[in-house]
């Protein structure tokens, strides 16, 4: 089974080389390319003074635009399933074997989670990630435990569902709309890292409201 | 309506088409968008020409007053356009993002891991 991995990087200068040095040890098996989102720092010249597999787009799409890129080249090589993977380090790749199997099991959509058997933390962030666990269990009748991880390994079917839609983000309405469609969606326990550089684009009050109030929306109305 | 409004509405109408078709022909504004803003313009010349029909319609439809069913007409077109507009901006954006990302795909080739 084919396997890309997709790396969206927007100024992952301090972070890109050990996220690809990780696939390279973890997952000899699998493709990656680091898809660098017109970033402002050095991560172009890094990627490119390392000799990664990169696609450089001209100008800033955002994360979905960028992962969507990722997609598109998934279904263009002929990739089996490919896995959206951060470029800040949060993410092991030790786990995409894991994911993998369960692709082959025959899921379309393998959520590595990192509440499956750990309980949440009590913080603003994971008050958010409740409610929206809430709405999805309320709308498609499926306990998402993580339901805004950016590990997920998508498998071909649900790549091309994704792949040219402009509303099928990688986010939690997205997630809601597969199910709907009756596409087979599971978790995996994983352990994430802290970051070490950069920082997050849900960090300010203000993105973070904006983000739950769009995902509530879209979950209630759209994602059918 | 006085006769001295009626005839700065006109000579506004008639100012704007001009500009329009001249722009038009130069190819410089897509004429689907053009067509929108004539429709427009014709209603400012109906306008200029027959305030009593305005009066008439406003009276059929219930308005208080006539000139309370003309702002009403000229805030709906205004949502009518904008809403227009905003869907043309999401297409181009669309197609521009696809544009991008199928631009950036194009020559990239994985090498082994």
């Amino acid at each position: 089974m084919k396997v890309l991995i997709i790396i969206p990087a927007y100024n992952e200068a301090d972070s890109i080389v050990k996220v690809v040095n990780d696939i390279k040890s973890n997952c000899i098996n699998c493709d990656y390319v680091i898809i660098n989102d017109c970033s402002t720092d050095n991560t172009k010249e890094i990627v490119e003074d390392n000799n990664f597999n990169c696609i450089n787009l001209p100008v800033n799409l955002g994360l979905s635009g960028a992962v969507q890129t990722g997609y598109k080249y998934a279904l263009k090589y002929n990739y089996d399933c490919a896995i959206q993977f951060d470029g800040d380090g949060q993410h092991q790749a030790t786990y995409i074997e894991i994911l993998k199997a369960k692709i082959v099991e025959g899921y379309d959509v393998v959520i590595g989670s990192r509440f499956l058997d750990n309980k949440k933390p009590i913080s603003a962030r994971m008050i958010g990630s409740r409610f929206i666990t809430i709405l999805i269990n309320i709308f498609c009748g499926q306990k998402i435990n993580d339901p805004t991880s950016g590990m997920r390994m998508l498998s071909r079917n649900a790549l091309q569902e994704c792949a040219y839609s402009h509303n099928r983000r990688p986010e939690p309405d997205t997630l809601v709309y597969l199910i709907r469609n009756k596409y087979k969606v599971c978790e995996v326990q994983v352990e994430m890292i802290e970051r070490f550089a950069g920082i997050s684009i849900y960090s300010g009050i203000t993105s973070s409201l904006k983000y739950m109030v769009k995902m509530t929306l879209s979950i209630i109305f759209l994602a059918k | 309506m006085t006769y001295q409004l009626r005839i700065i509405v006109m000579v506004g109408v008639f100012t704007f088409y001009y500009i329009m078709v001249r722009y038009i022909r130069k190819s410089k504004i897509n004429d689907d968008f053009s067509f929108i803003w004539l429709l427009w313009g014709l209603g400012l010349v109906l306008l200029g020409c027959a305030p009593e029909l305005f009066e008439l319609v406003s009276k059929l439809l219930g308005f208080y007053g006539t000139i309370n069913s003309i702002f009403f007409v000229m805030i709906a077109a205004n949502y009518c356009i904008l809403f227009y507009l905003y869907i043309k901006t999401a297409i181009i954006e669309n197609k521009l993002k696809d544009l991008i990302q199928h631009t950036s795909i194009k020559d990239v080739k994985i090498k082994d891991n």
